[in-house]
């Protein structure tokens, strides 16, 4: 009983890696002088959740620009300033 | 059938061989992987034309090394050698095609606060690293510890690690904690009964109700701190709270997947007639807020004591503790709730979760740093950071004069630029003490978020109870 379910329990947490592959969290950015130029992925970020965390890291916690551009690999870059 | 301990369970859920001698060959559910214990690893497989075997269960992620500060993204921040061991797991990463998350994700921390909170860290499972706080991940029942660089390599190759079981100790802590009292007090007023060295050749399983109370992350920071013990690892059974956490996560199982690890991992418990090698039983209630006063995870003592005298212990002990207390600049029967302090560090990955944080500006609230401290709190990852700032704790930091970091293991280790000076003395919530480990020189007192605050407001080592 116990080897059978942890076999199970080892199959299904070997299928994670599907999960995975669709990185559905993926949002990176660089910060350098005053700007900032990142990507995320649509499916687990939006253009006003990403605007709310960068804007933080402003001096005056706001931006002046912030403009979006779809990649073909399904990520959105973006490019934004700050105020 | 005969009863088990967690950990036996864990362990022949794992063996793929066992050797005469009693050495097995375990599988490894989970590699995690940092920048600084895996260039040598790497370049071994590219020396002997190997591949990474599971590089779907490979998370590497830059956190030693990294500085903290906005401008990270520029190069000249790192020393040469931190810059170049970065670069190599950029490289790495992408060549043996393991999962990554680079420093300029958003995702990117310490390893140990984001393996779990990417669903990375499951009940059940191995975990290892190559680093001594793997521990971490053994509050979800996970057997998990730090390897070497030669084992780093061996897991990249094979997927299994060479081991021999450890004994079993259970630690128990009864009842209720008091006010003020967080897991930071639990594990370290464990490390000061068993000592650093009481742990060694056992995996501990902490239990009782004070631990089923806590939160996973206050179970984390229990775990964590196995290490410092001695023991090769830190355990606590899963329970509602441990699913909970887990649900939900990118990398958790989900739907069919779900219900059938959630039915092994129910089965994740010590029988109740398991045998144990050595057992440790603290009443919750007998546990005080603590902070360290040497160099060494065991000098520890409760806030409303006095420094104590090297002729206070025996043995071999008289020396270290007079090493202890002149490298701290400390003079015995000095109140410790007197000494002075020119840093506060809250971060790690003991203490770098959004409960600590949490914790921290509980005590904060309106309140500014003393004058002429140093202080600042580097959350354990870029999602705590976001999550921190979304609950406005960033802003009760900011306002009280703590500088507002960026993820990584900063202060807690002399690897990136946030270090103390020679003679500096630091409220820290890390989790080592030793001579250097903060900057050549530099002086830690451990203790938990909350204590770290209230050093900070008086610039001085401080019971949090009178703030509360």
């Amino acid at each position: 009983m116990y080897k059978a379910l942890s076999l199970m329990a080892c199959l299904a947490l070997a299928a994670c890696g599907d999960v995975a592959s669709k990185d559905s969290g993926a949002f990176s950015f660089d910060f350098k002088d005053g700007q900032m130029n990142g990507t995320y992925n649509p499916e687990g970020w939006d253009a006003v959740k990403i605007q709310k965390f960068i804007q933080v890291d402003c001096p005056s916690k706001k931006l002046a620009t912030y403009n979006e551009t779809p990649q073909t690999n399904g990520l959105i870059a973006f490019v934004a300033n700050c105020a | 059938m005969s009863p088990k301990t967690l950990y036996d369970k864990i362990w022949d859920a794992h063996v793929a061989h066992e050797a005469d001698d009693g050495t097995c060959l375990l599988y490894i559910d989970r590699h995690l992987v940092h920048e600084v214990t895996s260039p040598q690893a790497f370049e071994g497989l590219r020396m002997t034309n190997r591949s990474v075997r599971a590089p779907d269960k490979t998370i590497a992620v830059p956190d030693h090394n990294v500085p903290t500060t906005l401008d990270r993204a520029n190069a000249a921040t790192m020393t040469e050698d931190s810059r170049i061991q970065v670069e190599a797991l950029d490289k790495n990463a992408k060549d043996f095609g393991i999962h990554y998350y680079p420093v300029s994700d958003v995702r990117q921390g310490i390893v140990h606060i984001v393996g779990p909170e990417q669903g990375w860290t499951l009940p059940g499972m191995t975990v290892v690293c190559g680093d001594s706080h793997t521990a971490t991940h053994g509050a979800f029942g996970a057997l998990a510890h730090g390897i070497g660089t030669s084992e780093v390599e061996h897991v990249l190759a094979t997927q299994t690690l060479i081991q021999k079981k450890s004994k079993n100790m259970k630690v128990e802590i009864t009842g209720k904690l008091r006010p003020g009292v967080t897991a930071k007090d639990i594990t370290l007023s464990v490390i000061g009964v068993t000592g650093t060295a009481g742990g060694t050749g056992y995996v501990i399983e902490y239990c009782g109700e004070a631990i089923r109370d806590l939160s996973m992350e206050g179970r984390m920071t229990v775990c964590n701190m196995a290490i410092e013990g001695g023991a090769r690892a830190g355990l606590i059974a899963p329970d509602e709270k441990t699913y909970e956490y887990c649900m939900g996560r990118p990398h958790a199982p989900k739907g069919a997947q779900w219900e059938a690890a959630l039915a092994w991992w129910k089965t994740l418990y010590s029988d109740d007639d398991a045998a144990w090698d050595e057992v440790l039983t603290l009443k919750g209630e007998d546990i005080a807020p603590v902070v360290t006063w040497g160099t060494s995870p065991e000098d520890v003592l409760p806030i409303t004591a006095n420094v104590p005298a090297a002729s206070d212990f025996d043995g071999g002990k008289v020396g270290a503790a007079q090493r202890s207390l002149d490298y701290m600049g400390l003079t015995s029967g000095t109140p410790l709730a007197d000494v002075e302090i020119d840093t506060v560090f809250i971060g790690s990955c003991t203490n770098g979760r959004i409960e600590d944080l949490r914790a921290a500006a509980e005590i904060l609230k309106g309140k500014k740093k003393k004058d002429g401290i140093r202080a600042m709190v580097v959350p354990g990852s870029g999602l705590v950071r976001a999550q921190a700032e979304e609950e406005g704790l960033s802003d009760i930091f900011i306002e009280a004069g703590f500088e507002w970091r960026l993820a990584g293991c900063s202060m807690c280790l002399a690897m990136n630029p946030d270090q103390l000076a020679p003679g500096e003395r630091c409220a820290a919530t890390s989790s080592r003490n030793f001579e250097g480990r903060q900057g050549r020189g530099g002086r830690t007192h451990l203790m938990s978020p909350a204590m770290a605050a209230a050093a900070a407001i008086t610039g001085k080592l401080t019971d949090v109870r009178e703030m509360m």
